[in-house]
């Protein structure tokens, strides 16, 4: 694809998720977009695995059938997910944010593209902390709702090969 | 089949889910970890939502390449874009930029390639010396191959004068940008005259880039050179004798030479360095630069000079990708997004300004 210009003036912290940004941003970074951590992941899953463990010495159930459960969780989760390509989740996820409402974009933002914490994100929109944790959440499950959407709508595209692997 | 998703209760779990992660995330009270753990008991979709919203979560931490197109803001005040101290592994190829522009960018001459200079590859200079000039009309940048194994990418506007003989490799910026990667060989030094510096590198890579004999700058992308400076203004004979002040830069440093003073070493993130070096695809990134400065640097790839009516336009601040050359394209982003309106006086110069 042939390469053009495009300038724009910069916008506003909530802007940065347009589409002119993010195509600068997956023409320099598509190496980068590959890996992820999976920081709070692990961090649920111990949590739900310490639960678990507690529970399932009262019932003799086996650790290791747990642990096992518990990844095939992700293993499913990767087979809808990784129906996209690393670039194309990455726009998807701009596409995501740039759909919610402002201010929780704003928070969403701050958060996920440049780390704030909840306190400083609160004094940049001279919001509470309380109202910026909603609006991360809410953010975050809106943009599950779109990341549905958007995979639903890539394997109507793809045909019904790949939307019989789903399930 | 899955809309399941759509049914409310499933909504609302997710919804819950979302919550914990952004609990999880700040970071749980001994209170919240309990009611954290009797939520997932409850039900195991529970679970399964959280861990589900936990990793969509992680997965959304791609989104941070986007703060390298700008800074995040300090409080509510419009920022500036202030460029930020390296983080990333160093990308870029074993390289030294060594970058030279020409100042006086008016010069409307079009030098397309060289001639001979490009046919003829250098003779292997090891008993005789060998003297080429390569040169770049305005908005062509080119790569050369050395016999030795050296590479230079010429940009936009640039000539380089190559001299290889057996106790040095001699390179004379004479105007314009050039990235050399030196092949490396310890008895040969690779050194590059700019203004009254010498960058000298045994095998490594850098740009110089030079604005006028006065002010220039290095970069250094892999390895290190030493800044020299000579004695006198005579000609290049020789020119191991006749430094002195020697200046150390490695990996990522930038040194800044203006009116013939080098200021303060500095260091510059790599990305910044890819951005920089860009040029060698053709483009050129901006990221919240004055617009002043940016037509600036787009002028060095088009003979076609700008001419600002209205100071207002100087102190806009522009951002994005542009392909060196397409001043069409140029023309036409200025008009959509930013109201700037063009027209070409008798003399050819582009006119912007904004309506009244």
């Amino acid at each position: 694809m042939r390469t053009v210009s495009r300038l724009v003036p910069p916008k506003e912290i909530e802007d940065i998720v347009q589409e002119t940004y993010v195509r600068i941003c997956a023409v320099k970074k598509t190496v980068q977009i590959q890996h992820p951590r999976s920081f709070l992941y692990r961090t649920a899953r111990n949590l739900a695995l310490d639960h678990l463990k507690r529970s399932e010495t009262r019932t003799n159930v086996s650790m290791e059938d747990d642990s096992f459960d518990l990844d095939a969780d992700v293993e499913d989760l990767d087979q809808v997910y990784n129906q996209v390509s690393a670039t194309q989740e990455f726009e998807h996820f701009c596409e995501a944010v740039r759909h919610l409402p402002l201010q929780c974009r704003k928070a969403f933002v701050l958060k996920k593209v440049y780390g704030y914490s909840q306190k400083e994100i609160a004094d940049n929109l001279n919001i509470s902390e309380n109202t910026v944790e909603k609006h991360i959440a809410m953010g975050l499950s809106r943009c599950r709702q779109f990341m549905l959407q958007a995979v639903a709508g890539a394997n109507e595209e793809s045909g019904s090969t790949k939307s019989q692997e789903i399930k | 089949m899955g809309n399941v998703y759509q049914f409310q209760t499933e909504n609302q779990i997710y919804d819950d889910a979302s919550h914990w992660v952004a609990r999880l995330d700040r970071g749980l009270s001994d209170e919240e970890t309990q009611a954290l753990r009797s939520w997932i008991k409850i039900n195991p979709k529970h679970k399964d939502a959280l861990l589900e919203m936990a990793a969509l979560w992680d997965r959304m931490d791609n989104l941070s390449v986007l703060s390298e197109l700008f800074d995040a803001p300090v409080a509510q005040v419009p920022q500036p874009v202030k460029r930020s101290v390296a983080k990333t592994a160093w990308a870029v190829a074993a390289s030294v930029l060594v970058l030279v522009v020409a100042l006086n960018i008016l010069t409307p001459t079009m030098f397309w390639k060289t001639p001979a200079a490009l046919q003829q590859p250098l003779q292997a200079a090891t008993s005789k010396t060998s003297n080429t000039i390569y040169e770049t009309g305005i908005g062509v940048h080119s790569t050369v191959s050395l016999p030795d194994g050296t590479k230079m990418f010429l940009n936009t506007n640039t000539q380089v004068s190559v001299t290889y003989s057996e106790k040095e490799r001699l390179l004379v910026l004479k105007k314009g940008e050039l990235l050399v990667e030196v092949a490396h060989n310890k008895l040969r030094p690779l050194r590059v005259k700019v203004g009254e510096r010498i960058v000298e590198a045994v095998g490594t890579a850098f740009n110089v880039y030079l604005k006028d004999e006065q002010n220039f700058d290095v970069i250094v992308t892999e390895g290190r050179v030493q800044v020299k400076t000579t004695a006198d203004k005579a000609p290049t004979q020789n020119t191991a004798q006749q430094t002195k002040a020697i200046q150390e830069l490695s990996q990522g440093e930038k040194l800044s030479i203006h009116d013939s003073q080098s200021t303060a070493v500095e260091n510059i993130a790599a990305a910044v360095i890819n951005d920089r070096l860009s040029w060698r695809n053709g483009n050129l990134v901006f990221r919240g630069e004055r617009l002043k400065d940016a037509l600036n640097e787009l002028s060095r790839y088009t003979p076609e000079r700008f001419r600002v009516k209205d100071a207002r336009i100087n102190d806009l601040r522009i951002a994005g990708l542009y392909k060196a050359g397409d001043v069409d394209g140029l023309l036409l982003a200025l008009k959509e997004n930013f109201n700037i309106v063009y027209s070409r006086s008798a003399e050819g110069v582009i006119d912007l300004s904004l309506p009244k």
